[in-house]
């Protein structure tokens, strides 16, 4: 499932966002590469430690929090601290790669990526080129977005950062091990999710019609069913 | 049918707007579990949503914490009824908090006692001591040993104020202090620091952690410390390297030694005046080069958790060494001034002060101890538990050597004048010493704990613990003051069964916010402690405590910033009131005394740019309340405690000016202190130490993220202060000192 989540920072976060990382002391990115990826990127990324990117973390988190659609299609059990990337000058790329199955956290935590998240901090017209690439079962997607809004997509995929050619792409990228651990089961939730919504808010129907208690009551089941808590 | 998922549905008076109730499913039970929205209590929730990013701080980088291991299992701060105060490891690296010691000058309501024995941790919490056999850990087991404890392989120090025996056993009236070690942890990452400064000051320490293998990694720390300090020296050095295999899965093990080498030139103590601390310059040494206090840790350790498909959690840690200590230090007693008696008035340069030897000390400590504990969350009739339950043993062995031949006690050391510090002096004798006293002793407890969730924002906790305690004591005596020829041997022992109790009372309405009120009881076997070794001390029943606690624990601006405050009342009976040193005439213990007061914490960031850590303790009130059983060696009824001044704190505030450089203020002082209390034998028992603040002072520049220069100067003011007390003497804090630094990480 690929998904365009809107407005997961407004735009006076992204404001107060870009104003930390304006200062931050940027990297070189391949330091959290693992060895076959770092082939591949080109980039400058923050330090994991630094004060900008905690900074930044809890406006990120904060902003997923309050997001219900977020929520609905992650089903998130754990969601990896968010890390900040730069691409731009000399440092403009990075090419197709894997996404590595397994985050360490410092604490000795691991995260399982089952889903890949970019949350874009430019604005598309600010920088020419900087698309994510993402290959899936149904072909390749060209994602490039509102500055605050994200992308979620399976962390299975080939996925690659085009050169930026003019400007600077920022953005935001973690994982999330969800409590749905397949992409499959995790989309029908979310389908229903939404359908059921839609029917709720439907007046004729409503929140107490029996179809509609049936069928949250369906979606539950299956959540118990799949769920891995 | 599916009347199940209804509540599901329930509208809360939160929601309003139709919209707003159509939050998608699955959304409305988790987000409600991460961020306390409004929900039915009936709803259907799943467990919160672990945001992996608040775990992850690393102490390294953050004044606050907000879970702790003092409670032997990883709790959150806010869950635990006590007062809590935790030392970071950025702390430790902002202010250079080179020892145990140095650091706990940061906790509000900590003195330290000048001792005979000259081991500089002598500790007192609220008035009480955190003695060294029984109320300082390493991961929530018991660090008893004499010796000069550093801070190079200590990731953070939790203190835990009140009475805690249904945890850790014996000890803990005024509180625990536990030194959470560093651990190897799944990555790759190493630090390394120099730091040269005035007095010849160098210290580098080493922390490389190596991931191996998805499951196993190394790490380890070392230290190398040299400095004059005019006088009192250090040189020191320790390592400490650990491996964990397993990390991340249901069985982690991590087995490790530590090392630490000490061969200092301790502080002189220096007689009061009138009354008062002598008026010498900070930092003025009127030992000799020929003082002493070497000793030595060796210990290995092992740490074993075990994750059940439950979820429940065994962690089962043993520790096993080897401590040895030997000191002989110089107590500068107020001599003549021009012929004259010595009074605040005609103190000066010319008055001379005689060096005296205090009793040359060794001593030889072994100690094993294992432990198991175990973590259980659970639904038990309709309500939520978090049980705790343990088993601990331990054993323990002491050996103690005295003096004897020329340099027996109180051997003369000539004079000097206070114009005259650090003058060189170099002795052609040195102690020769011989067995004095024995211990031996072997303890077990076993102790179980239950947090029960009561209602939505209530918690009960309930704990009891009991211990088994038997120690077996000998004195040797010899044929002369000149003979290693043992002419007999005294023997005590004594058997104890105390049972201990802690319980709370917990009141979350939110997420940001825990009221407590907790009563506790401690226990303190007397006789593990230095010297209390016949049958007059050792035959008493041991000191009892019991610990009263209303708190409260916010955070603010989204959990960045956590106060903490709480009232509190401790209480001892069977109290030693009187000076270890009068152990031969008197039952030590048999006094009761009491203190009450008020500890506030602030920790945590207030902006981006400004962090703040401080800690204030107020005890208006500390007395004793019934006196020891000496008429000649007794505190007074109705007097004021020593060691416990009203007022004491700290506070650090640092200020990130930009991406690359931070700047940093801070200090620590008390209001007046005096000394342990005693009618006889001290020399000064009224003699004050003045209330005092001492200000440090930082400045880092990281070059990169990770390449730091760092710019310390600790005791800005150059404010001479007494730092450890005694009723004959007292020994002052360190003189200024600047020290520059150069950190890496890679």
């Amino acid at each position: 499932m690929l998904l365009h989540v809107k407005e997961v920072l407004s735009k006076d976060e992204v404001a107060r966002a870009r104003a930390i990382l304006a200062e931050a002391p940027w990297a070189d990115g391949r330091i959290t590469a693992g060895t076959q990826s770092a082939q591949a990127k080109n980039n400058r990324q923050l330090p994991e430690d630094c004060e900008a990117t905690r900074a930044c973390q809890q406006l990120l988190l904060q902003g997923m929090e309050r997001h219900a659609l977020f929520f609905s299609a992650a089903l998130p059990k754990q969601i990896s601290p968010p890390l900040f990337n730069r691409y731009g000058g000399e440092a403009n790329a990075f090419g197709n790669h894997v996404d590595s199955a397994v985050r360490y956290m410092r604490n000795g935590a691991r995260v399982r990526t089952d889903i890949s998240c970019t949350l874009f901090l430019s604005e598309p017209d600010e920088y020419d080129g900087g698309e994510l690439m993402i290959e899936d079962t149904f072909g390749e997607h060209r994602v490039k977005l509102a500055a605050g809004d994200l992308v979620l997509y399976p962390g299975t995929s080939v996925h690659r950062v085009e050169s930026v050619t003019r400007g600077e792409r920022i953005a935001s990228y973690f994982w999330i091990q969800s409590m749905v651990r397949s992409d499959e089961q995790r989309r029908l939730l979310f389908d229903m999710d939404n359908h059921l919504r839609r029917l709720r808010s439907d007046s004729s129907l409503g929140e107490a019609d029996p179809s509609v208690i049936g069928l949250t009551s369906t979606y539950h089941n299956l959540l118990r069913m799949w769920l891995d808590v | 049918m599916a009347k199940t998922a209804e509540p599901t549905f329930g509208r809360t008076p939160a929601f309003t707007h139709p919209e707003q109730a159509l939050t998608p499913l699955g959304a409305m039970m988790l987000a409600a579990s991460v961020t306390g929205w409004a929900m039915p209590a009936t709803a259907q929730t799943l467990p919160a949503v672990t945001v992996t990013e608040q775990a992850d701080v690393q102490g390294k980088d953050a004044l606050l914490t907000k879970k702790t291991n003092i409670g032997k299992g990883t709790q959150d701060i806010r869950d635990i009824p006590q007062s809590i105060t935790v030392i970071t490891e950025k702390l430790i690296d902002d202010i250079k908090l080179d020892t145990l010691k140095d650091a706990l000058h940061y906790t509000a309501g900590i003195t330290f006692a000048a001792t005979e024995n000259g081991t500089d941790q002598d500790i007192r919490l609220r008035g009480f001591p955190i003695a060294t056999t029984g109320d300082l850990m390493i991961d929530g087991m018991r660090d008893p040993s004499q010796y000069d404890r550093d801070t190079f392989n200590t990731e953070r120090i939790e203190v835990m104020k009140g009475s805690a025996s249904m945890l850790f056993g014996r000890g803990s009236t005024g509180g625990v202090v536990n030194q959470v070690a560093k651990k190897p942890m799944l990555l790759d990452q190493s630090d390394v620091t120099v730091s040269a400064g005035t007095m010849g000051y160098l210290r580098t320490t080493v922390d490389v952690n190596k991931r191996l293998t998805e499951t196993t990694a190394l790490r380890l720390n070392a230290m190398y410390n040299k400095a004059d300090n005019d006088g009192a020296s250090i040189d020191k050095n320790g390592i400490a390297p650990s491996y964990s295999w397993g990390l991340g899965t249901p069985d982690e093990f991590t087995l490790g030694a530590f090392y630490l080498n000490n061969n200092n030139v301790p502080p002189s103590g220096i007689g009061y005046v009138g009354g008062k601390l002598a008026p010498v310059k900070a930092g003025a040494f009127y030992g000799t080069d020929s003082d002493y206090a070497d000793g030595n840790a060796t210990y290995v350790h092992g740490n074993w958790k075990h994750l059940f498909g439950d979820g429940s959690e065994l962690r089962t840690q043993f520790r096993s060494g080897v401590f040895e200590r030997q000191t002989w230090i110089t107590q500068a007693r107020i001599g003549t001034t021009n012929g004259v008696a010595t009074t605040a008035a005609n103190f000066g340069d010319n008055t001379i002060l005689t060096r005296v030897g205090l009793a040359p000390r060794k001593d030889r400590f072994k100690s094993t101890y294992v432990q198991s504990d175990y973590s259980k969350s659970l639904e038990l009739g309709g309500m939520r538990h978090e049980l705790l339950a343990g088993i601990d043993a331990a054993h323990e062995q002491a050996l103690r050597f005295g003096g004897y031949g020329t340099v027996g006690t109180n051997y003369a050391k000539g004079n000097t004048t206070v114009g005259n510090p650090d003058d060189g002096t170099r002795l052609n004798v040195s102690p020769t010493y011989r067995g004095t006293e024995g211990y031996k002793s072997d303890a077990l407890g076993l102790y179980l704990q239950d947090l029960v969730q009561v209602a939505p924002m209530w918690k009960v906790l309930g704990g009891v613990r009991y211990d088994k305690f038997d120690g077996n004591y000998e004195q040797y005596t010899y044929a002369n003051a000149n003979s290693t020829v043992r002419t007999a041997t005294a023997s005590n022992s004594f058997d104890f069964s105390p049972w201990s109790y802690r319980a709370g009372l917990l009141f979350q309405p939110s997420t940001t916010q825990s009221y407590h009120l907790s009563y506790g009881t401690s226990f303190t076997t007397a006789a593990d402690t230095y010297r209390f070794t016949n049958a007059q001390n050792a035959n008493t029943p041991p000191e009892k405590s019991r610990n009263i606690e209303l708190g409260a624990k916010l955070d603010w601006l989204d959990g960045n910033l956590s106060t903490r405050g709480a009232i509190f009342r401790s209480e001892k009976f069977n109290e030693r009131t009187t000076d270890a040193d009068f152990g031969n005439i008197a039952y030590t213990l048999s006094g009761k005394r009491h203190s009450t007061g008020v500890e506030l914490d602030v920790v945590g960031r207030i902006t981006p740019q400004w962090e703040v850590y401080g800690s204030f303790t107020w005890i208006p009130d500390a007395k004793i309340d019934a006196a020891g059983s000496a008429a000649t060696a007794q505190a007074t009824v109705g007097q004021r405690v020593g060691l416990t001044p009203k007022r004491s704190g700290a506070l650090w505030v640092s200020y990130q000016a930009n991406a690359k450089f931070r700047v940093a203020l801070g200090g620590h002082g008390s209001s007046e202190n005096f000394a342990l209390a005693g009618t006889s034998g001290a020399i000064s028992p009224n003699a004050r130490a003045p209330g005092f603040m001492v200000f440090d002072a930082m400045a880092e520049y990281k070059f990169t993220p990770d390449l730091y220069a760092q710019l310390n100067v600790s005791n800005l003011g150059d404010k001479a202060y007494g730092d450890a007390l005694y009723p004959g003497f007292a020994v002052l804090g360190a003189k200024r000192q600047v020290l520059a630094t150069i950190g890496m990480r890679f």
